[in-house]
């Protein structure tokens, strides 16, 4: 079997140029939790998720002292917040480093994400993103798998 | 031929260190296996030969402190302070900054200076974001006040840890030569930065109650933790304080209180031993053989005679020498790991002495000799302290620089010596006052 036998054809896409408050509306709504981002040409440069929206806010000098975390003042987040709106999305997401191509095979797409701990892959072609493949992609392929055994 | 291939040797290694091609401790490995291989030292020498093995003393005293300091770094004690001291100046930022550079000289004088910076840059970030200002003031002391605590004690710091093994110095020694010299150069310096960047900072009295909201008692992880690793370290420091009238090294006190802290803090061994700076005692390891190799050869006994003709030094008066070493290696700091500076400088300034000083006389009483221990001083203080004009001279400060960027403070390498080289002329001529004015003016050599 191959991705794309399995592949979501409805990925979420984001400009490079859209804000963190456009991508945080985004993310409440769309089906599996991720975004990705695409550059003007529409090639894939990144890959939001629930986590980079947090990892936004967190100053990153608490992630040379963890120490520090429980000195932030108690409205640190709420003030965050409201300065982060226009960051773009750029500064907020993941650079893409792992997707895989729609004639990948499904065992390929099955090790990236049991190796790398990720739950969601970009499906790209010609550097294009044509579609996602989550674990519950997987997961479903599996039960019918095991039905038809 | 065996000359030319010791230099050889010497001269890649040195010119591959200082620029960086490659990793340091890579580069003196390759140099002091290349010095055993080749028979210029042999084994049995770079091992346990008295004149020319590596210098154990040095490598487990640094392995102890750093035992020991990880162990009480877990603990978050130094947060605690930094946090208290931040409340002491009731968040007034001038304040904050004074106290500080204050408190980054005192621990960097009993830690390394890059666990120092590790621990006062993160807390200088928090406390420059909850009060809105520019936290670069704050990185700039702290990297000059790391280098000006480690100059002050026998720990603070690889060179002095080098200098005492070699010149057979106590911790006292440091305390009376170097401490005052390091207090005298940092009220100086704390009045600059006041001058310089006291009047950048105003905030808000609403703002400054964030710092004072602060609970500093959360920053304590473990208080039986810290209560044995202070009990550990109220013993050490005594310890180092009395070494020469319990006659025992530095380095066997500091074995003895990292093997005590290991067994009583029950902190499991792996990890610690996972998070110590192995490549730092590896490649003293590796500089020690490379260095053996070139005063065997007599590379160094050429230098020192060339120095001696150049600088004509008087057994009675070494003045001239201590400012030519000062100066020299504060100069050479600015782009140079200070250590391999140190390293061989030290054997140059011993082959030196012993040819000034009269004959007959044990090595102790030559390399101790009080017109020579200005000339030790002098090189403390400028390799210590001229790193801190460039943002490559120390470790601390590409360390600093390198959290910076990435918290999203980046500082550029004109802003850093813009300020970095005026503070560091500051810094050795006040250096050179102390040592003109205690040494050869008020002969004051205790």
């Amino acid at each position: 079997m191959k991705v794309k036998d399995i592949m979501d054809t409805t990925p979420n896409l984001a400009r490079t140029t859209d804000t963190f408050e456009h991508l945080v509306r985004m993310l409440d709504e769309v089906k599996y939790r991720v975004v990705f981002v695409v550059d003007a040409e529409d090639n894939l440069v990144g890959i939001v998720t629930e986590t980079d929206i947090v990892k936004a806010l967190i100053p990153k000098y608490l992630t040379f002292d963890e120490f520090l975390i429980s000195a932030i003042n108690e409205h640190y987040l709420e003030n965050k917040c409201i300065e982060s709106r226009n960051l773009a999305s750029t500064q907020i997401m993941t650079k893409t480093l792992l997707s895989v191509h729609e004639d990948d095979t499904l065992m390929k797409a099955a090790a990236l994400m049991a190796v790398n701990k990720i739950h969601t892959l970009p499906v790209v072609k010609d550097g294009k993103v044509v579609g996602i493949v989550h674990l519950m992609n997987l997961v479903r392929h599996i039960m019918k798998i095991l039905r038809k055994d | 031929m065996i000359f030319w291939i010791a230099t050889g040797i010497f001269i890649v290694s040195f010119g591959l260190i200082i620029t960086e091609r490659l990793d340091k401790t890579k580069v003196a490995l390759a140099g002091g296996g290349l010095m055993m291989a080749l028979n210029i030292v042999t084994q049995h020498e770079a091992f346990y030969d008295r004149k020319y093995a590596i210098d154990y003393n040095v490598i487990f005293l640094l392995f102890g402190m750093m035992v020991i300091v990880n162990i009480l770094s877990k603990t978050g004690v130094f947060q605690f302070l930094a946090i208290k001291s931040a409340k002491l100046a009731r968040g007034r930022p001038v304040w904050i900054l004074v106290l500080f550079t204050g408190i980054t000289t005192v621990f960097s004088s009993f830690l390394n200076n890059v666990t120092t910076v590790l621990i006062l840059i993160p807390v200088s970030l928090l406390i420059a974001d909850e009060l809105k200002i520019d936290p670069f003031p704050f990185l700039l002391s702290e990297i000059m006040a790391s280098s000006l605590g480690g100059t002050a004690t026998l720990i603070g710091g690889p060179p002095n840890i080098l200098i005492a093994s070699k010149v057979q110095l106590t911790f006292m020694d440091f305390i009376y030569h170097l401490t005052p010299a390091v207090l005298f150069v940092f009220s100086f310096f704390l009045l600059t930065i006041k001058l310089l960047f006291g009047k950048k900072f105003r905030v808000k009295e609403e703002v400054r109650q964030k710092i004072l909201a602060i609970n500093e008692y959360e920053m304590i992880k473990s208080y039986s933790l810290l209560i044995r690793s202070l009990g550990v370290l109220g013993l050490v420091i005594p310890g180092f304080i009395f070494s020469s009238r319990i006659h025992l090294e530095p380095a066997t006190i500091a074995i003895l209180g990292a093997a005590i802290l290991l067994i009583i803090s029950k902190e499991n061994l792996q990890n610690v031993l996972r998070e110590l700076e192995w490549s730092t005692l590896f490649y003293f390891i590796g500089l020690f053989i490379v260095v053996a190799g070139v005063v065997k050869v007599g590379l160094i006994s050429m230098l020192s005679d060339y120095m001696i003709s150049f600088t004509k030094p008087d057994a009675e008066n070494m003045f001239v020498t201590s400012m030519i070493i000062l100066w020299f290696s504060a100069i050479a700091s600015t782009v140079m790991e200070n250590t391999i500076l140190i390293a061989s400088v030290i054997p140059l300034v011993t082959d030196m002495a012993q040819t000034l000083l009269p004959s007959g006389l044990d090595l102790k009483l030559i390399i101790q000799h009080s017109t020579l221990m200005p000339v030790w001083w002098s090189l403390a203080l400028g390799t210590c302290l001229g790193g801190n004009a460039t943002p490559i001279g120390a470790s601390a400060n590409i360390v600093t620089l390198g959290l910076a960027e990435k918290a999203g403070y980046p500082i550029s390498f004109k802003k850093y010596l813009i300020y970095g080289i005026p503070l560091t002329i500051e810094m050795i001529i006040l250096s050179t006052v102390y040592i003109w004015l205690r040494y050869y003016v008020l002969k004051f050599y205790l």
